[in-house]
C-alpha cells in the first residue's frame, strides 16, 4: 500500500465514483428492459383484451399510482396554501397515491405528501376522511342507498374509471385515449416492457395529423391481467413525458382489513356530516389532494359537492385544473350558498354516468369560475385535433382584461358570475383588491393571481380571426380572444385560429 | 486548535503504537478514543453541542407560550406538538436538519485534518507509525461519533422539553392512526440514527475538504456552501432530475416510518444515498492525505 503512487492513490475515488455511476446506471437500465419475453400481440388483440378485462371486476388489490407532469408551464406564483395544488403538480411535478380495495364497500385511498398524509377510508356505511395536516378527522354517515354508489365511485376510482371522464388511473385514462384510435391514428405494439414490476405490452399511439402537440400517446398494458399499467404522453419533438400516469407498485390480493376500519386519533377535531341526499361527488382524488370536499358541508348542499370533470383528453384536463383552482370553501359563506345555489340549477348528469344516478356538474368546472352566461365548452374539431372551446362572452373579455390592467372595469351588472369569478378570498390574508362596480372591493386571491400571471405569460396574437393571446406549452395551446372566447387543446395554434374564425354555436 | 489538550494527546498517541502489533486493536482503541476526547473536551464543540441543545429547549418554550397561535402554516409536526409532546422531537429534528445540524457536523468535520496541519500538529502525527490511513479512520469515526452525539442530543433535549411541557400519551402517525407510546419513542429513535447517518455524509464531505487546505476555516466554509448549494438545488424543481443525488435531497425521507403500513422506501433510498457519499468522498480524503506532502 505505501508503494502506491499518487495517481493510482486518487484512482480510488475516481473509480468509487465510476462505480456508483455504473451500478446507478445499470439499475435504471435494468428495471426498463428486465425483458419478460411474451407472444407476440395485434394491437386489435390487445384492445379486445383490454376491453373484455374492463368489463370484469379487478378484484382486491393494492397498489401506487404515481402521476408526474412537465408541460412547461410559465412560471407560477405560489398558491398561499403552500401545499402541492394539482396546477403545482401539472407545472412539473408529481404525486403519488396509494389504493387499498378489497370490496365496494371497504376501500382505502391515501394521498401522502413529505410529512402529510391525507385518507379516506370506506367501511361499509360509514366513510372516515383523515387530514394529518390540520388533524381532521370527518365521519361521512352514508344513506343506506348511497352507500353502494360511494362504494362504486370509490371503486371506480380505485379501477381509474369514475364516470369515465377523470383519468384518475391508467385504466380510465388510457381508455380515453384508445376511443381515438382510427384513422387518424399510427398504432404500433412494443413487446417485454416492465411497469411496477409486472411484464406489460405497450401500446404506441401516434396522430397522423401534424397539428397535433402530442408526438406519441404510450400505454402499457399488463401481459396477465389485460389492464393499463401506465399511460406516458410525450409531446412531439421531445424524447420525455410531460405527463405520466401509471402504477408503481401493483399487488392482488386482499389487503389487511386494519387499512379500512379507523378511530379518531386522541388529540384530533372530530367531525360529522351526514349525506343526505345524494352522493358526496366531490369525494375522490381531486378533493383528497387538498384533504377535504369542495364545495362545503355535504349534509347541507346535497349533491352540490363538485368534483369538476372534463371531456377526454390530457390537454383539457390540464386547462380543467388551471381553473379549478377556485375552490368554493374559500368564499364566505353567503357568497357561496349563491354559487351553490347556481350550480345546482345546473347540475346535470353527465352522458357517461346517465344511467347512474349519480349526479355531478357536467362538463367542466370553466361556468364555476366564469361568468354564467358562458356556458358549458363545447368541442369543436375530431380526435387528436380536438378543442374545447367557449362561446364568446363580454364578461370574460371584460374580466381578461381586468386581468391584465389590473384596474377596475366595469363588469356587466347582468352577470351575477361575476362576484363568483372574482370573489376568491385569500385565507392567507395576501389578497389583492380591485375594485368593480359590483361589489365594490373585490379581493383576488391567490387563485386569480395565478390566472394573471398566466394571462400575462399569453403573447399577444391576431389574425383573420380576430385578436387575442395566445399560451403554448409543450403539449397544450390556449388562446384567449378579445371577445372573451377561450379556446384550447393539444394543437398547433394554426387549429385554434382556424376554430377561432368558425361561427360560434 | 488550542494546544492545551492537543499536547497530552499526542503524548499519548506514540505511546500505544510503540510495542509489537500483537497489542494493535488496544492501540487504535487509545487512539480513537483521544481523539474522541480531542473533539468532545474540545470547548468550542462544547459550545457547539450547546447551542444545539438550546434550540430544542427554547423551541419547545417558545411554542408552549404561543401554542394558541399555531398557524395553519407551521412547519410539519408543529400541529401535533401541543396534543403530544414527543413531536417536539419530530418538529425540532425537520428544523434543524436544514442549516443547525449540518453546520455542527461541517465545523467539527471540517477542522478534523486542516486544523491539525494549521496548528502544526499534523506533521507531528504523521511521525508516528501510526499510519495515514489509520489516522484518517480515526478521524471519521470521531465525526461520525459527534454527529450521532448530535443528533441523539438534539432528539433527547426535545423530548425531555416536551414531556415536560406538554402531555404526553399514544402518538398519533401521519395516517390517523395511533401506536403506544413506546412504538412512537421507537421511531422516534430510528429518525435519529437515519439523520445522523445523513449528517455522517455530510461529514465525510467536510473531511474530504478538510484534507485539501489547511485552512480550517476554508473546508468549513467549502462544505458548507456545499450542503447549501445542494438543499437550494433540492428546492428548484427544475432541477429535478438531478434530486435523488444530491447530499441533502433524503434527510426528510423518514416520514414513511410515521404511516400505515410503515414505508421503508425512503429510508432505504437515503441510507443508499449517504453510504454512497461517505464511501466517495472518504476516499477522495484517503487519497489527498496519503499522498500530499505534509510540511505543517
Amino acid at each position: 500500500m505505501r508503494r502506491l503512487g499518487s495517481r493510482q492513490r486518487w484512482a480510488v475515488p475516481v473509480s468509487a465514483v465510476a462505480v456508483v455511476g455504473i451500478v446507478v446506471g445499470a439499475t435504471a437500465a435494468a428495471s426498463a428492459n428486465s425483458a419478460p419475453s411474451l407472444p407476440a400481440r395485434t394491437a386489435a388483440q390487445l384492445l379486445a383484451e383490454v376491453a373484455q378485462a374492463s368489463a370484469r371486476p379487478l378484484g382486491p388489490l393494492t397498489a401506487t399510482v404515481q402521476e408526474s407532469s412537465n408541460l412547461g408551464l410559465p412560471s407560477l406564483p405560489t398558491t398561499g396554501n403552500g401545499s402541492a395544488g394539482p396546477l403545482d403538480t401539472l407545472a412539473g411535478g408529481q404525486e403519488t397515491v396509494s389504493i387499498w380495495y378489497l370490496n365496494q364497500q371497504h376501500v382505502r385511498i391515501a394521498v401522502a405528501t413529505p410529512m402529510q398524509e391525507s385518507d379516506a377510508r370506506l367501511d361499509g356505511r360509514t366513510l372516515w376522511l383523515w387530514n394529518s395536516k390540520t388533524q381532521t378527522a370527518t365521519r361521512v354517515v352514508l344513506p343506506n342507498n348511497g352507500n353502494v354508489a360511494i362504494g362504486r365511485q370509490l371503486r371506480l376510482r380505485a379501477r381509474g374509471a369514475v364516470g369515465t371522464s377523470v383519468p384518475g388511473t391508467p385504466l380510465a385514462a388510457a381508455r380515453q385515449l384508445l376511443s381515438l384510435v382510427g384513422p387518424t391514428t399510427v398504432v404500433g405494439v412494443q413487446r417485454n416492457v416492465t411497469v411496477a414490476g409486472r411484464p406489460a405490452y405497450q401500446l404506441s399511439l401516434a396522430p397522423k395529423s401534424n397539428s397535433s402537440l402530442i408526438g406519441r400517446v404510450l400505454i402499457a398494458i399488463d401481459a396477465s391481467r389485460h389492464i393499463p399499467l401506465r399511460l406516458e404522453v410525450i409531446p412531439r419533438g421531445p424524447s420525455s413525458p410531460a405527463y405520466e400516469i401509471g402504477f408503481t407498485a401493483l399487488t392482488f390480493g386482499p389487503p389487511a382489513a386494519s387499512n379500512f376500519t379507523f378511530t379518531p386519533p386522541p388529540g384530533a377535531k372530530v367531525k360529522k356530516v351526514t349525506a343526505s341526499g345524494g352522493l358526496p361527488a366531490g369525494l375522490g382524488l381531486g378533493a383528497l389532494l387538498h384533504g377535504d370536499f369542495v364545495g362545503g358541508p355535504i349534509g347541507s348542499t346535497g349533491s352540490a359537492a363538485v368534483l369538476p370533470s372534463i371531456p377526454a383528453g390530457p390537454a383539457t384536463r390540464s386547462l380543467r385544473a388551471i381553473i379549478r383552482r377556485t375552490r368554493l370553501n374559500a368564499l364566505p359563506k353567503a357568497q357561496r350558498l349563491r354559487v351553490l345555489k347556481i350550480l345546482r340549477a345546473r347540475v346535470v348528469a353527465l352522458p357517461h354516468s346517465s344511467k347512474s344516478k349519480t349526479v355531478v356538474w357536467p362538463a367542466s368546472p370553466i361556468p364555476a369560475r366564469l361568468p354564467a352566461g358562458v356556458g358549458a365548452p363545447t368541442v369543436l374539431g375530431t380526435g387528436w385535433l380536438s378543442v374545447l372551446a367557449t362561446s364568446p362572452n363580454r364578461s370574460v373579455a371584460a374580466m381578461v382584461q381586468q386581468l391584465l390592467t389590473g384596474t377596475g372595469v366595469a363588469t356587466p351588472s347582468a352577470s351575477s358570475g361575476a362576484q363568483i369569478s372574482s370573489g376568491t378570498t385569500s385565507p392567507s390574508g395576501n389578497a389583492v383588491f380591485v375594485g368593480t362596480p359590483v361589489t365594490g372591493a373585490v379581493p383576488i386571491g391567490p387563485d386569480l393571481g395565478v390566472l394573471r400571471a398566466l394571462l400575462k405569460a399569453m403573447t399577444p396574437v391576431h389574425g383573420s380571426w380576430g385578436s387575442g393571446r395566445l399560451l403554448r406549452t409543450s403539449l397544450l395551446s390556449v388562446l384567449v380572444t378579445s371577445n372573451g372566447r377561450i379556446l384550447a387543446g393539444a394543437v398547433t395554434p394554426a387549429v385554434l385560429y382556424a376554430d377561432a374564425a368558425l361561427p360560434a354555436k | 486548535m488550542s494546544a492545551s489538550p492537543v499536547v497530552p494527546a499526542l503524548r499519548d498517541r506514540p505511546a500505544g503504537r510503540q510495542p509489537a502489533p500483537v497489542s494493535a486493536v488496544p492501540s487504535w482503541l487509545r487512539f480513537f478514543t483521544s481523539e474522541l476526547r480531542l473533539v468532545f473536551y474540545r470547548p468550542r464543540n462544547i459550545a457547539l453541542l450547546g447551542v444545539l441543545a438550546f434550540i430544542p429547549l427554547a423551541i419547545g418554550v417558545l411554542f408552549k407560550l404561543t401554542v394558541n397561535n399555531a398557524a395553519a402554516g407551521a412547519p410539519p409536526f408543529f400541529n401535533q406538538v401541543a396534543g403530544n409532546g414527543v413531536f417536539l422531537s419530530l418538529a425540532v429534528l425537520v428544523l434543524m436538519l436544514s442549516l443547525f445540524l449540518p453546520l455542527a457536523i461541517c465545523v467539527v468535520a471540517g477542522d478534523a485534518v486542516a486544523g491539525e496541519a494549521s496548528h502544526g500538529t499534523l506533521r507531528g502525527l504523521l511521525t508516528v507509525p501510526a499510519g495515514r490511513t489509520r489516522l484518517l479512520a480515526v478521524k471519521f469515526s470521531a465525526v461520525v461519533v459527534f454527529a450521532l452525539a448530535a443528533c441523539i442530543l438534539v432528539v433527547g433535549v426535545a423530548l425531555l422539553v416536551g414531556v415536560i411541557l406538554f402531555p404526553v400519551g399514544q402518538v398519533t402517525l401521519l395516517s390517523g392512526t395511533t401506536v403506544p407510546l413506546a412504538d412512537g419513542l421507537f421511531r422516534v429513535l430510528i429518525v435519529a440514527l437515519y439523520a445522523s447517518v445523513g449528517m455522517a455524509a455530510i461529514g465525510a464531505v467536510a473531511l474530504a475538504a478538510s484534507t485539501l487546505t489547511v485552512h480550517p476555516v476554508g473546508a468549513i466554509a467549502a462544505a458548507l456552501v456545499f450542503v447549501l448549494a445542494s438543499e437550494i438545488a433540492d428546492a428548484v424543481p427544475q432541477l429535478s432530475a438531478m434530486h435523488p443525488f444530491l447530499v441533502s435531497h433524503f434527510w426528510l425521507s423518514w416520514d414513511g416510518l410515521f404511516r400505515t403500513p410503515v414505508d421503508l422506501s425512503g429510508v432505504e433510498h437515503g441510507l443508499l444515498s449517504f453510504v454512497l457519499y461517505i464511501v466517495i468522498f472518504v476516499a477522495i480524503a484517503w487519497a489527498r492525505l496519503t499522498s500530499a506532502d505534509i510540511t505543517s
